[in-house]
């Protein structure tokens, strides 16, 4: 992908917030319910100083479990029968419904949180679908819904915490140049299984957290999924 | 801030964007954020430089101009380009190919011809996408369709595209004093493709030439 | 030997059996050994996590759309390791993947990719030891795990990033596969290169594969990138490093496998196994060559398909040379396709598909009856065919 093309992308776009998008009507989950958590999509880096993001399986690893304890923790507190289970990649069924909903994740991305890129008939609606591959899935398994979790967290190497220092002082002197110390992505969808449409989505985009600590992920499922326990008020920000 | 600075501080900014929105860059704008998604309304409606008229029976997205950029094609889409689209070509003249090349390309997109055959055509389209590096292409059915007031070729496939899900296509395709028009759906395999293709059938079987 | 095959290398530039004099060709040092055994576990962390960055890729890789189920394939690549390390190997995993691009490589968890580009391009069992043996020796002399370390440490640039993604289908948002990981999976040094080929060979050898065939495989393949930028009026880079290819064809390269073989080869009784070969892969040809033909290279598309015909035109070949010319469309193509296509309805082994290509170059020819006694001929042979309903239009017409 030619950076060429990535520059002259209109920063500021992308905001920094949190802000979930739901369906009309959205109501969260109550009473007794099965959800089911598809396996997180859950990969942490390290960022070199050359910008390269370099995957770290131990953290990794260490990071998808804390997130799933954490998500298991915060279903608890919820009530309802939240059964989180942890997919692999080999039910077929399962992989066609996680790569759907990646689809699906990054045209909401792109469609409903770049303003630039907003979709006229989707202006005042959020309405975006699984289809039949949910439904179908929701009935053989039982659940009534499914929550899919992504995240890439990614922190600074050595040095591109020294080229921080050059930033900030640069700062002073009026050149604001300032590489981030590391950032943590993540986006969820809720995906009511009896319609196979997404309910709710929610992306965060922060330079705090670490997720490979149990605290740092109990942190980004909070402040991730905890708006999807409330309806949303009259006016709706899309 | 010097150029070099505002690069880099761009660059910066870049590498803090989510891995999501780094892929799908592409597919935003290439000239300082100006132009966007249009809507197209459930009505005849002129399309490639009014090339014909197409009745739409619900409101569609029109892909900004970064996607098609000849007069002779133009972009539609429901739930964005990732999960559907539906392209015009219209009056595309003998010489010309489908897709964009370079000269440095050893790949060469066939180039169309007034008098090809319904399998030059549905090679042309079969190219078209192996030659931007699709390896897995299907072709489904190839029957004849009415199409602007004549017999077209409809091209059925399905292909994996290089990220994510594979797709399913519909492509109906007609020469018309010596110019090439066509219709293309395509779709996610799941759920996408199936819900647009009755409006893309109708589409095909009212689209009418201008006067 | 046809004369227009005679002509089609001549006017390649290139002579079947003259090699660029290379005053330093040179004998490989065929005596390395392998530096690891079977069983081979990583003690290391960073191997450890490169090993645990390829399950992940494994995992995109077997669910793949690209993936090209293919068991007796498989079954027969194993028989193939096994002659060349002499030892069952129950713990390879073998994939062919999709892909037009010559390309294999073997991976340091056990997990072997092959591509359809290189099945197609393949003449013989002992080009396909090659390949493979050569793949081996990166295996066992570890030369991944040397270059992942070397990538980790540079900020290598991710070029191959987007394209090996490609290869499993995992898109850059879902990613979860290392850049570094695959960068240094594809690329080695030319020491390493030379190591790899010289354990190749040895291998060849000791399992009485024709070492000569190690040699050829590069030879095909400097041919064809040279046809290739003939006809596109381009000028051949030698050892030009594709961004797909593990294997940078230089004519150095193959001169020293051809000594090396000559020295190799005194006193033994080889064999290429080509019949072995073209029984397992003649189901999957058709499909092989529509994904090379329909990607418009002529010259290299003309080149390979020519070298399969050295072994005897077969209706196939005709079929595909027809497809060639028909795609190319340039001046006098579509009479050289009718001319190919008219053949290729003479041979046994002819292709429904070479009926129908045959009835619409007679039709565009204006000879209609024949034309449509052809495409009738098409629809009887194969009556579900996916086009029938526009064949029957036309028939209409």
């Amino acid at each position: 992908m030619p950076l060429a093309a990535v520059l002259l992308l209109c920063v500021g776009c992308v905001s920094t917030a949190t802000t979930q998008k739901t369906s009309t009507g959205y109501k969260p989950p109550s009473g007794n319910y099965k959800v089911i958590v598809m396996r997180p999509d859950i990969a942490a880096s390290v960022l070199t100083a050359g910008g390269q993001l370099e995957q770290r399986e131990d953290w990794t690893n260490q990071a998808r479990e804390n997130v799933l304890d954490a998500l298991r923790a915060q279903q608890e507190l919820r009530g309802g029968q939240a059964t989180v289970t942890v997919t692999s990649g080999d039910d077929p069924a399962l992989r066609d419904l996680n790569r759907l909903h990646e689809v699906v994740g990054q045209s909401i991305l792109l469609h409903k949180y770049n303003p630039m890129a907003q979709l006229p008939t989707k202006k005042t609606s959020f309405d975006w679908t699984l289809g039949k591959l949910a439904t179908d899935f929701g009935k053989s398994a039982g659940y009534d819904y499914a929550l899919f979790l992504f995240a890439r967290d990614s922190f600074s190497s050595g040095g591109r915490v020294a080229l921080q220092g050059i930033g900030m002082l640069g700062c002073i002197v009026g050149v604001c140049i300032l590489p981030p110390g590391g950032s943590q992505q993540a986006f969820a969808s809720l995906v009511d299984l009896k319609s196979g449409n997404v309910i709710w989505f929610n992306y965060n985009a922060s330079a705090m957290g670490d997720i490979r600590t149990p605290a740092g992920a109990a942190e980004l499922v909070n402040r991730l999924l905890e708006p999807m326990n409330t309806e949303p008020k009259a006016k709706k920000k899309t | 801030m010097t150029k070099g600075m505002k690069t880099m501080n761009m660059r910066k900014r870049i590498a803090s964007l989510p891995l999501t929105l780094l892929a799908l860059l592409p597919l935003t704008y290439m000239a300082g954020c100006v132009e966007g998604y249009t809507l197209v309304d459930a009505k005849q409606t002129p399309v490639a430089t009014n090339a014909y008229n197409v009745q739409p029976s619900t409101a569609w997205n029109r892909m900004p101009k970064y996607f098609s950029p000849t007069k002779f094609e133009e972009t539609w889409t429901h739930n964005g380009p990732l999960l559907d689209s539906l392209a015009f070509i219209g009056g595309l003249p003998e010489g010309q190919a489908l897709i964009k090349q370079t000269k440095k390309d050893e790949k060469r997109a066939p180039l169309f011809r007034a008098d090809m055959t319904p399998q030059d055509l549905a090679s042309m389209v079969e190219a078209s996408y192996r030659i931007q590096g699709i390896t897995v292409f299907n072709t489904e059915s190839v029957d004849p369709v009415d199409f602007l007031g004549g017999k077209g070729v409809r091209v059925r496939y399905n292909y994996a595209p290089t990220d994510g899900m594979t797709k399913k296509g519909s492509a109906v395709l007609r020469v018309v004093d010596k110019k090439l028009y066509a219709m293309k759906l395509e779709g996610v395999s799941s759920h996408y493709y199936d819900s647009a293709v009755s409006e893309f059938d109708l589409l095909v079987s009212t689209a009418t030439l201008p006067k | 030997m046809s004369g227009s095959r005679r002509q089609f290398l001549a006017g390649a530039g290139v002579c079947a059996c003259c090699l660029p004099a290379f005053a330093s060709a040179k004998v490989l040092d065929t005596g390395i050994e392998a530096v690891i055994g079977p069983g081979y576990e990583p003690i290391d962390q960073d191997e450890r996590g490169m090993w645990q960055s390829l399950e992940r890729l494994e995992e995109a890789i077997r669910t793949s759309p690209k993936r090209l189920d293919a068991p007796k394939f498989d079954a027969y690549t194993r028989g193939v390791v096994e002659r060349l390390v002499q030892r069952p190997v129950p713990d390879l995993r073998i994939y062919v993947i999709h892909d037009a691009a010559f390309n294999a490589a073997m991976f340091p968890n056990g997990m072997m990719v092959v591509n359809t580009g290189l099945a197609v391009r393949i003449r013989n069992e002992a080009q396909f030891a090659a390949v493979l043996g050569h793949e081996a020796g990166h295996y066992f002399r570890r030369h991944q795990i040397t270059q992942y370390r070397s990538v980790r440490r540079k900020a290598a640039a991710s070029a191959f990033f987007g394209t090996l993604t490609a290869i499993a289908g995992v898109g850059l948002a879902g990613s979860m596969v290392d850049v570094a990981l695959l960068s240094s999976m594809y690329s080695f040094s030319r020491t390493q290169e030379t190591e790899a080929d010289a354990f190749g060979i040895k291998l060849m050898a000791r399992a009485n594969y024709s070492p000569s065939a190690a040699s050829e495989v590069w030879k095909q393949v400097i041919e064809e990138r040279k046809a290739s930028a003939k006809l596109n009026d381009k000028k051949y880079k030698d050892a030009s490093k594709s961004a797909f290819s593990t294997h940078p064809a230089t004519d150095e390269r193959m001169v020293d496998l051809k000594e090396t073989a000559a020295k190799l080869a005194e006193g033994g009784n080889f064999s290429d196994h080509r019949d072995e070969w073209v029984a397992i892969t003649q189901e999957h040809m058709p499909k092989l060559l529509e994904e090379q033909i329909n990607l418009n290279d002529a010259g290299a598309s003309l080149y390979i398909i020519e070298n399969l015909a050295q072994d005897g035109w077969t209706g196939l070949l005709r079929y595909g040379e027809g497809e060639i010319y028909r795609l190319r469309a340039g001046e006098g193509d579509a009479d050289k396709a009718a001319a190919a296509y008219a053949t290729a309805i003479t041979l046994p082994d002819a292709p429904s598909e070479a009926w129908r290509a045959n009835g619409y170059a007679l039709l565009k020819a204006g000879k209609t009856e024949e034309g449509r006694a052809s495409l009738n001929k098409y629809l009887e042979l194969n009556p579900g065919a996916k086009d029938a309903g526009m064949v029957r239009y036309t028939l209409t017409q």
